[in-house]
């Protein structure tokens, strides 16, 4: 394959498609970072005094760390002081009770990135907690889940409304001390979704959420929380877009979910925040904790995640597998183009005997981007008969791009068997050839190549993500190819 | 350990005791103020260092070892037979507690132009060629940069083969004091040259000696050296080994690395494929039994495009030992048509055995074939029932299955004769001794 520069400027000249900025009143308070924005935002939301006290205490952990600096990343320092960490649309004061009275200048954007709610919402049977910003404005399909005592909704409604459950679980899979990110979201966390399926109920559908970066200036925190009771089953769909912006925006995101008993956790996401432009300005800095806790027996959390977007994405998806017999899955496509940096993968601590898990994971790396595997497969001395398979496999395109692999495999117990292979290649030119001398055109073929290379992840994702999974992916590489 | 900074000076001064009295030579004094100037700022490296995350070398760290060797021994020849190798004719270099022994050594230096001599005697020949080595991050080739004591020089000239194989023996005997020995290997080969060399570091009873070795390769174009590298030190001693390799154009390094011996046992490979055409072959078995531990970190630079490399690591860990492995290969920018392939397979015979393996990529060129693979396990249950159901007991089948899987790693070296050396070293530690002549037959 020849690298022809001009053809890169050709991906480079591609916009961002889902870039605009919807102009809606916001409510934010003025940027910068201490106790009393702390108190303001726990204020706000109405929250009980010990969600606060948790939230300062997280903030006084977090003043005592230090910005991590180990990921294969580079970016100039974040100032902290200089974001604002609260901004919640206006319309929340008379908050719509259904898609109707929806303030239309959201729908609007939504149509713009083409997800039309209400028909996505009825088409997909899905339900959408759509969070604009950090406040949920709609919730859909509530009743067929309430019905089967399913509780989905915004997080703080769920302190509201369910502070027990909220309380029992909150910061047990990843705890305030956790890293340094999960430390300031758990301090300065908006809002989020939270979601519990009660013992023996497998959920009537797949949930969803869709998050979005609106208002300049306002890092988003967003907090999850998914409880799978015993013998529960649910998939969780999780997508991201945001307007174009020049300067960085800090994402934070913790994702904690909780499997009990016999229950089985599919999330699956696809991020496509906005990543910089052709020079690398600009664009989301993804800095999430996301942790699934095996605790029960018998249980099962599959991670599945299609990372396409932001400047710089920090993220290792993980699973402790305390439970006996209890399986842990990581499926993942991480793209990066241009300047975007990745550093993700997963870690899977074996804990309980029998347990198994599998990592898949598929890097792509294109234009002057970085992209890096990190992994950890811990097997500890009470895993009797764990078993691990791991497959990294990093595809280059264009001779300015790095593939980075850093697995860390520690086993301390004999019976379990840990199996890791990667692979790192740039696109077979037999391939390319045999497609271009049928007349497929190099663009078609590159996409075609580049789709059976993520085969392996995209089959695990629910239908219509996987159809836009693709999508993303061709529409990420446009002119990637010279 | 600690008071290394403070024994320098006084080190620097001793000129009986080191046998590198030669301290008029600039480049020496400067690798050695260079050496120590490193090691006073950072220090000993703890578990907080990415690179020595596995591996706590504390216990280093609280003993005390003393520089000063004495020349006194009772070695005889007779005493290093055990580790020579039958029907191999070699060129035999001694070092007993660091020191070299010239009544049990050979030396070459001929007309052709290739010098095989100790590094003392070589120095004191008045060679002013500057032997430097860049230490970079590597604390502990600091350590020998600023004590480098003895050791062995090959250089070979352009276009000369030499036929026999070179034989290090670097003994260790149980002296009162704990000792330090800090060995420097120089090795270059010329242009088309080509060499065999095959270091061993054995003890003569439970010596406790710190042994901090750093080997030097320079292996120019179109040359060719098959390095080996057998470390059986007592179970008390520790062993701390920097191996630097570079190679010029179409050159070829193959590297054996076995690791039986030493309570720690630490190696670290870097290799520069600084040209193109360059090959480079690192293979390695690590056995650990008690609670030995045992480290080997590599690191491949790809800086040229059309360049090649292997890496083939297998360990066996048994009672509570621990094996780490970190394989890193580097393809720099531009470095184009790159090969290169990482394997670490482990095998963990108890309970108790840990295994720490990180075999890592970092690929900045995008016309590249890289593959690793890592292993860990146990026995096959069903290749022992094929065994079993064939009427060999299960001990027997346990030791055969596990010498194949590390006769593996010693079927890649071309010297027949260390080959069998080396399967009669690892029979001796796989089964019990009434079995090792039925093995042997198996065999």
């Amino acid at each position: 394959m020849s690298t022809n520069p001009e053809e890169f400027d050709s991906i480079a000249g591609k916009e961002y498609k889902a870039g605009f900025v919807t102009d809606v009143e916001t409510d934010t308070v003025p940027p910068g970072l201490n106790e009393d924005v702390i108190r303001l935002i726990s204020a706000k939301k109405e929250e009980p005094e010990w969600l606060l006290e948790w939230r300062l205490k997280a903030y006084q952990h977090w003043l005592t760390l230090e910005e991590p600096t180990w990921p294969n990343v580079h970016y100039p320092p974040v100032d902290f002081q200089a974001s604002s960490y609260y901004s919640a649309p206006k319309s929340k004061e008379d908050a719509p009770k259904s898609l109707d009275e929806v303030d239309p200048k959201l729908l609007e954007t939504y149509e713009k990135l083409g997800i039309p709610l209400r028909e996505h919402a009825k088409l997909a049977g899905v339900a959408v907690d759509a969070v604009f910003d950090s406040v949920s404005v709609a919730t859909t399909f509530k009743k067929k889940l309430s019905d089967v005592g399913v509780i989905f909704g915004s997080f703080s409604d769920a302190v509201k409304n369910h502070p027990e459950l909220v309380k029992k679980y909150l910061g047990t899979v990843v705890p305030i001390t956790d890293n340094f990110y999960a430390a300031l979201n758990s301090a300065v966390f908006t809002d989020g979704s939270f979601c519990y399926i009660p013992k023996g109920v497998r959920c009537p559908m797949e949930l969803s959420t869709y998050f979005r970066i609106n208002a300049s200036n306002t890092g988003q925190f967003e907090r999850t929380l998914i409880v799978a009771d015993e013998g529960s089953h649910v998939s969780y769909l999780e997508g991201c877009t945001a307007p174009m912006r020049d300067e960085n925006q800090l994402h934070a995101a913790v994702v904690e979910l909780v499997a009990l008993d016999d229950s089985e956790i599919k999330y699956s996401t696809v991020q496509n925040w906005y990543p910089g432009d052709e020079n690398g300005v600009g664009g989301i800095y993804n800095f999430v904790t996301k942790r699934a806790d095996c605790r029960g027996k018998n249980s099962k959390v599959s991670w599945t995640q299609v990372e396409t977007g932001s400047a710089i994405t920090w993220k290792y998806p993980s699973c402790i597998l305390k439970g006996e017999n209890s399986v842990g899955e990581f499926y993942s496509v991480a793209l990066t183009n241009n300047y975007q940096q990745a550093d993700t993968g997963t870690k899977m601590i074996h804990l309980g005997k029998n347990t198994r898990s599998t990592i898949i994971s598929k890097g792509i790396s294109a234009g002057r981007a970085q992209n890096s595997y990190r992994g950890l497969v811990k097997i500890t001395k009470g895993a009797e008969g764990s078993r691990n398979f791991t497959q990294c496999d990093s595809l280059l395109i264009g001779d300015k791009c790095g593939a980075h692999t850093f697995p860390y495999i520690e086993v301390k117990n004999q019976s379990a068997q840990v199996e890791h292979e990667a692979s790192t290649s740039k696109i077979d030119e037999d391939q390319l050839f045999y497609c271009r001398q049928r007349g497929i055109s190099e663009e078609d073929a590159v996409n075609m190549i580049v789709n059976g290379f993520c085969k392996e992840v995209f089959k695990e994702l629910p239908m219509e993500f996987a159809v836009e999974a693709q999508k993303l992916l061709a529409v990420s590489l446009e002119g990637a190819v010279g | 350990m600690e008071s290394l900074v403070s024994k320098f000076e006084q080190f620097l001064e001793t000129e009986d005791n080191v046998t590198l009295s030669n301290n008029s030579l600039d480049w020496l004094t400067n690798a050695r103020k260079k050496g120590i100037a490193h090691f006073a700022k950072v220090g000993l490296p703890t578990p907080r260092d990415e690179h020595w995350k596995y591996t706590n070398v504390a216990p280093i760290k609280k003993k005390e070892f003393s520089l000063t060797n004495t020349k006194e021994h009772d070695v005889k020849a007779a005493d290093l037979d055990v580790f020579r190798f039958k029907n191999l004719e070699t060129i035999e270099l001694v070092f007993i507690n660091g020191l070299f022994c010239s009544a049990l050594s050979s030396t070459v230096s001929d007309e052709r132009g290739i010098v095989l001599n100790n590094l003392s005697s070589w120095l004191a020949e008045g060679h002013q060629q500057d032997l430097t080595v860049d230490a970079g991050d590597y604390v502990f080739a600091s350590l020998n940069n600023a004590f480098m004591s003895d050791g062995a020089v090959l250089h070979v000239a352009d276009n000369e083969l030499l036929e026999k194989p070179v034989h290090l023996i670097f003994v260790a005997t149980d002296t009162e004091q704990a000792t330090m020995t800090y060995p420097r290997i120089d090795i270059r080969l010329g242009k088309n040259a080509e060499a065999k060399l095959i270091e061993s570091y054995v003890s003569l009873g439970e010596a406790k000696n710190l042994t901090n070795v750093l080997t030097n390769i320079i292996a120019d174009e179109n040359s060719q050296l098959e390095h080996y590298r057998i470390q059986e030190e007592s179970d008390a001693a520790y062993h701390l080994a920097n191996i630097f390799i570079e190679q010029k154009k179409d050159s070829r390094v193959t590297s054996h690395s076995v690791s039986l011996g030493s309570a720690i046992a630490r190696v670290d490979a870097k290799v520069n494929l600084s040209e193109t055409g360059t090959e480079n072959i690192l293979n390695g078995l690590f056995l650990g039994k008690g609670r030995q531990h045992t480290d080997h970190h590599l690191l491949v630079h790809h800086l040229s495009p059309h360049t090649r490399s292997e890496e083939y690591f297998k360990g066996i860990l048994d009672n509570a030992s621990r094996g780490v492995f970190n394989g890193k290969v580097v393809v720099h920018k531009d470095a184009q048509k790159i090969e290169a392939i990482q394997s670490n397979k482990n095998l963990l015979l108890s309970p108790n055995a840990e295994v720490d393996t990180k075999p890592e990529l970092e690929i900045y060129a995008d016309d590249v074939k890289c593959a690793h693979g890592a292993t860990i396990g146990r026995l096959s249950d069903t290749e022992l029932f094929y065994l079993r159901s064939r009427g060999i007991s299960e001990e027997k089948a346990r030791a055969l299955l596990t010498f194949a899987f590390a006769d593996d790693v010693v079927n890649r070296m071309s010297l027949v004769p260390v080959r069998e050396y080396l399967e009669r070293k690892l029979i001796g530690q796989l089964s019990s001794s009434d079995q090792i002549d039925d093995l042997k037959d198996l065999i």
